[in-house]
Parts: structure tokens; C-alpha cells; sequence
């Protein structure tokens, strides 16, 4: 599903990541993991296509609209006014008419208000939610928009232990329905749940695979 | 992109605004073109879809007087022939101050007073009373609109008035 | 006969009834296009593009065009284009050159309007143009007719893109991930920038137009939590002022620019007072 040769990951005159050369295919529960500052993010942003590689090539043959991507919380949007349900349907809603009231849309944020336990926040202000909180209103973003591939960027941040557990839970079920799953992340929790691990290091991209879970 | 950025700035800079409102008379005291308001051979062919026989723009506010001037200038035909009553700043053109007759101009001011239009006018019989006939004095002026031609060009003004102090 | 018992006269010119039509559909265009610009801050790139619609103005009457309306649309969509392919302006650089651009563009073309005029009377068309005056009662037919067509263009635009622009506004990352055609969008919505501060100048005048498009904006965003309301407020609150202020402008006497403003900033004054009031209960 996606798949990197001989990549040069970073932005214009400065290159992050050098010579990566890493498969990710259908089914994969894989996991980026490394010392602040050593690109995990910017390999994720490659991925996806919001960052062009330097040299190289990135391929993702996963349908965009098919994809659900939790990105990292940006506090110029603590300000922004909307409802945790407006925040979680407006993707899906992009793919359709203007004018439509998808019931399936609908149901869709429902559920994902469900798994992640914050029913009682469909309406609430995006504006007056805590860090934790607002994570939980984007994860369920994601989940909502995933179909064939859900791409994680540290999904433990701002969350409690409680959260944690029935993320990774509901995490290794999507998995297990054959969901793929690409994740970054530090926690020492979501490297246990991996099927593939890749470490990124000063020894350039390691990648364990076939890791029991 | 620099350079086209700078360049766009030296162009936008450039010259200036279109100007409206009539130039004050020249020292020669003698009327030139730039005393009176010209419009366009289009504007004086444009039909109106009404006409108006009278019009009083002493009881409008300054916003909508000076708004009214301008339009007039624009759509003379639905004037022309009208009896208009103004009051406007007077400004002295060409004229014979034993008996007042010769052509004036009235201007108004917008509501910033930053703005002034002006619009020719004419008394063409003598005035019992020269003394009201102060530049720059507050003045009410009551005559008829028309469109006339000089020298190849068209022009409006308000003729054979009468003049009261404001 | 009063001031008040004249507005039915008001309201019987031709260009009194255009001006209305156009004022209200300039509000709804600003208040839809204000959410954006307020979300991603950048009020000041308004402001920019504004004092550089000016600038154009100024060339037009310079080249005494017959509509100085169309080249300042070329002039400002062009320099709106090349603001957003800069990118972001949350740097420092970037802050310092809108302040640039903005400022330069102001005072050049002042300057030089002064050397080259060939009005009778600079200074009063400088004010009109920068306060908008009575600019929004002396529209030609050509003008009345470019702004109906355009606004109702950017109306469409915005309702038709509203998950869209949501969505690239919130989170710009993820509607890339997702497929949004995302630098497209964000080029038309640097056009739409630059049509509705254009459209808007003769409403309010090139120094007040970020008032135009702020205050409704932020006004309704203390009043509501929800985008899709903030949006729909944003619209009433921008149409009613405009309405109020050219109508207490035209029976009172007042500039119909900074009337309208002065309107819009007592309605987010009262509305924020309600609002904390609200709150500390």
C-alpha cells in the first residue's frame, strides 16, 4: 500500500531523512518511532503527500478519500468556532454534494463519538475543550474518515491512561477487520500492538518486521 | 518574485485620481472650460426612463446632495428643462458686479467636506441687491437645468436663476 | 419636511435603490469572506491588498480610463496571488513585508498623485476614495453591474466550497491527506480576497474595509459556537449594519464609510458586553 525507495524526506535545502527505503503493505499495523527531531513526522507528511520528497520515491496507492489522518494539535485553532460534530463530519461532507444531509455522514460521526466515549461532546465548543479532549474530537475525525488506511501522528498525546488502552483496543480491532494502520509515535504501548516497527535513527531507517503482538 | 512585487508597487503608485469636480475660474475672469461642468456625448444621449420637472435638493442631507449633483451630471436628459432649487457655496465666474447678471458656479461638499462638486449657473436678468453676491458665501439659487452646446462639447448648468442668501 | 419623513424620496432614486442592493450583497460577500481571513489571521493581508487597490485606483485615473473598476480588479487579484504564493505570513519576514507593501503603496501613490494629478481637487478625491464617502451612491451603471455579477460570483464560490474552505481553514494538512485539491482552492480564494476588497471600496473606502470584513465576524463568534451559525450571524450582523449605516448616512448627513462602521462597532461592542454578561452569569 505504500512504499518508499531511496527517498530523501525534508523541505527545500534541508534534508531530515536520507536513503529511506520502507514498505508498508495492506493489513500492516506499523509503528515510526525516534528521537525528537529525527523526521517521524515529516516521513508521515511525505506519506500523505503533503510534503513532496527531495529525491526518490513515495508512493501510497491508498484512496485519499478513503484515508482517516489525525494530525498534531495546532494551537493557532484553539480559537476556531465549531462544534466537535462539525469538526468530524466536514471531511466526509467535502466528498459529496454541498446540500446533503448524509444520513450515512451522520452515523459515521456517530459512531466515532462513541469509540471514543465522548458522546456528550457532539455539540460542545471545539473552543472550550481541554488538550485532551480536543485529541479525542480529532482521533474520532479520523477513525470516521478511515476505510482502508488510518495514519496516526502520536495519538497519545493530551489523552489519559483510560483513553490510551481503548484506543489501542479499538486500534488492534480495526487491524484485526483489516484496517491499515500507520502510526507515530513514542509510547512504549503502541510499539508492543506493532506488527512492523520502524526505528529512524542516526543509522539512517531500521525496519522489524513480523513482530509478535 | 521580488522584482515583480517591486514593480507592481511602482505601479500602483503611479498618477492619479479622475477628477469631477469643475476647476476654480482662471485670473482672467473671463469663463473657460474648466468653470463649467462638460458631460459626455453619451450621457446627454442616454434617455431616462422618467423626467423630472422640478426638484428641490435643499431639503436633502449634504450625502445625498452631493450625490444627486454627481448622478445629474450623469443622466442630464432626465433633467433638463427641470426647475432646480440648490444651496451651495458661491463661487464668482464672469460677471458684471454693477448688475450681477454673468455665470457663477455653486458647489457643494460632501459629508466629509474633503469632496466638492460644483455646477454652473447663470443669473441673466439684474439683481436689485449686488451685496449677497459674496465668493464663498452660503447661497440658494432657483433656475432651470438645461444642456448646452459650446464649442463642439456638451455642458449643463442651471440658468436665468434667482439668488437668495442661504 | 423632515430628514426622516424624506427617506421615502431616498428611496425612489435609481441610485439610491442600486447602492442598497450593492451594499448588501458587498456585506455578504465580506462577512462569508471575513471568516476566513479572521480564522487563519490575516486581517492584515486585507488591509494590504486595500491600501494597493488604491494604488491602482490611482493608475487608472492616471491612464483616464473610462472604468478605473476593471484594472484595479487585474491589479489587486494579481498582487493577492502573489501574497499567497508566498505562503503563510507567520513570520516575521512576512509581517514586515504586507507592512511594506501596504505602506508603500499608500504613500507612492500619493506622492505621485500629487506631481501628476490632473484633478482640481486631490485631497478630496484621495478622502473619498480612502473613506468612501458617497462612492456607493455615485456608482456608474458599468460599476453597479461588475459588483452584482461579482458578488453574487463569491456568493456561489462560498456556498458551494463551504465543507471545503471549512475544512482547508481548520486544518490544511488534513484536507491535503484527504485529496482536497487544497493550493487550488487557496489561489481562488486569494482572487476572491481581492474581488470583495475591490467590490468593497466603494462601499466604505480602501482604509476602513478590514472593519468591513472583522467586526461582523467576531461579533457573531461571541454570540455562537457553531461554524455554520457563527457564518449565518456573521451575514445578518454585516447586512444589517450595512443597511442601518447607509440609511442613517444618507437621512443624516454622515459619510457613508465610516457611518457603517461606526454602526458595526457598537453592535460587536453591545453584542460583547451581552456576551460577558452571559458568561459571568
Amino acid at each position: 500500500m505504500i512504499e518508499l525507495v531511496d527517498a530523501i524526506i525534508g523541505y527545500p535545502r534541508k534534508p531530515v531523512l536520507e536513503g529511506v527505503s520502507l514498505t508498508i503493505d495492506e493489513g500492516d499495523y506499523a509503528v515510526i518511532h525516534g528521537e525528537n527531531g529525527c523526521g517521524k513526522s515529516t516521513l508521515l507528511k511525505t506519506i500523505l503527500g503533503i510534503i513532496k520528497p527531495l529525491e526518490g520515491t513515495v508512493a501510497c496507492s491508498a484512496n485519499p478519500s478513503e484515508i482517516g489522518y489525525l494530525t498534531q494539535l495546532n494551537p493557532l485553532r484553539f480559537d476556531f468556532p465549531a462544534t466537535c460534530a462539525e469538526i468530524i463530519s466536514t471531511g466526509l461532507k467535502c466528498k459529496g454534494s454541498p446540500f446533503s444531509k448524509s444520513r450515512e455522514v451522520q452515523e459515521a460521526v456517530w459512531l466515532s463519538l462513541e469509540r471514543m466515549g465522548i458522546e456528550d461532546l457532539e455539540n460542545a465548543d471545539y473552543r472550550q475543550l481541554s488538550g485532551g479532549q480536543r485529541q479525542r474530537v480529532l482521533i474520532a475525525r479520523a477513525l470516521a474518515a478511515a476505510r482502508t488506511l488510518l495514519v496516526l501522528d502520536e495519538p497519545t498525546n493530551e489523552i489519559d491512561v483510560q483513553t490510551t488502552q481503548a484506543l489501542f483496543t479499538l486500534l488492534d480491532q480495526l487491524n484485526q477487520g483489516g484496517m491499515t494502520i500507520l502510526m507515530v509515535s513514542h509510547d512504549a504501548q503502541a510499539q508492543a500492538h506493532a506488527s512492523k516497527l520502524v526505528h529512524l535513527g542516526g543509522d539512517g531507517v531500521r525496519v522489524e518486521e513480523g513482530r509478535p503482538r | 518574485m521580488k522584482k515583480l512585487l517591486v514593480s507592481l508597487m511602482v505601479l500602483c503608485a503611479l498618477a492619479g485620481c479622475s477628477g469631477g469636480a469643475s476647476a476654480p475660474s482662471d485670473s482672467s475672469g473671463e469663463v473657460t472650460d474648466a468653470d463649467v461642468v462638460e458631460v459626455t456625448q453619451e450621457a446627454v444621449d442616454t434617455e431616462a426612463e422618467e423626467h423630472v420637472d422640478e426638484i428641490d435638493l435643499t431639503m436633502m442631507s449634504p450625502t445625498m446632495l452631493f450625490a444627486e449633483v454627481v448622478n445629474m451630471t450623469r443622466t442630464p436628459k432626465k433633467y433638463d428643462g427641470a426647475m432646480v432649487t440648490l444651496r451651495g457655496g458661491l463661487m464668482i465666474l464672469a460677471v458684471d458686479l454693477e448688475t450681477g447678471v454673468g455665470s457663477y458656479s455653486c458647489y457643494v461638499e460632501d459629508a466629509t467636506k474633503c469632496c466638492q462638486r460644483g455646477i454652473g449657473f447663470t443669473i441673466d436678468r439684474p439683481l436689485e441687491d449686488t451685496s449677497i453676491l459674496v465668493e464663498g458665501s452660503e447661497v440658494i439659487i432657483k433656475g432651470t437645468f438645461e444642456i448646452y452646446e459650446m464649442g463642439g462639447r456638451n455642458f449643463v448648468r442651471i440658468a436665468d436663476c434667482e439668488i437668495w442668501p442661504a | 419636511m423632515s430628514a426622516l419623513e424624506m427617506l421615502p424620496v431616498y428611496l425612489s432614486y435609481p441610485f439610491v435603490q442600486a447602492a442598497l442592493v450593492v451594499g448588501v450583497l458587498v456585506a455578504l460577500c465580506c462577512s462569508l469572506f471575513g471568516m476566513t481571513l479572521v480564522l487563519n489571521h490575516q486581517s492584515f493581508i486585507g488591509d494590504s491588498l486595500s491600501h494597493v487597490a488604491f494604488g491602482a485606483m490611482a493608475v487608472s485615473g492616471m491612464l483616464q480610463l473610462v472604468d478605473n473598476l476593471v484594472l484595479t480588479l487585474v491589479l489587486t487579484v494579481a498582487c493577492s496571488v502573489l501574497l499567497m504564493r508566498k505562503g503563510s505570513t507567520g513570520n516575521a519576514q512576512g509581517d514586515s513585508s504586507l507592512a511594506m507593501l501596504s505602506v508603500g503603496a499608500l504613500a507612492v501613490g500619493y506622492l505621485l498623485m500629487n506631481l501628476f494629478s490632473n484633478s482640481a481637487n486631490v485631497a478630496g478625491d484621495v478622502c473619498g476614495v480612502l473613506f468612501g464617502s458617497t462612492s456607493i451612491l455615485t456608482l456608474t451603471t458599468s460599476d453597479v453591474v461588475i459588483s452584482l455579477v461579482l458578488a453574487l460570483v463569491v456568493i456561489a464560490f462560498f456556498v458551494i466550497s463551504y465543507h471545503k474552505i471549512f475544512l482547508i481553514t481548520f486544518d490544511e494538512e488534513y484536507a491535503t491527506a484527504i485529496g482536497l485539491p487544497v493550493e487550488p482552492i487557496k489561489m481562488a480564494m486569494g482572487i476572491i480576497m481581492a474581488v470583495v476588497i475591490v467590490i468593497s471600496m466603494n462601499l466604505v473606502g480602501a482604509l476602513l474595509i478590514t472593519a468591513l470584513v472583522v467586526f461582523p465576524v467576531r461579533a457573531a463568534m461571541r454570540l455562537h459556537h457553531s461554524y455554520k451559525s457563527v457564518m449565518i450571524s456573521s451575514s445578518v450582523i454585516s447586512v444589517a449594519c450595512v443597511l442601518v449605516g447607509m440609511l442613517v448616512s444618507i437621512i443624516v448627513g454622515t459619510p457613508v464609510g465610516s457611518t457603517i462602521i461606526a454602526v458595526d462597532a457598537v453592535v460587536y461592542l453591545v453584542i460583547a458586553v451581552v456576551s460577558y454578561v452571559r458568561n459571568v452569569r
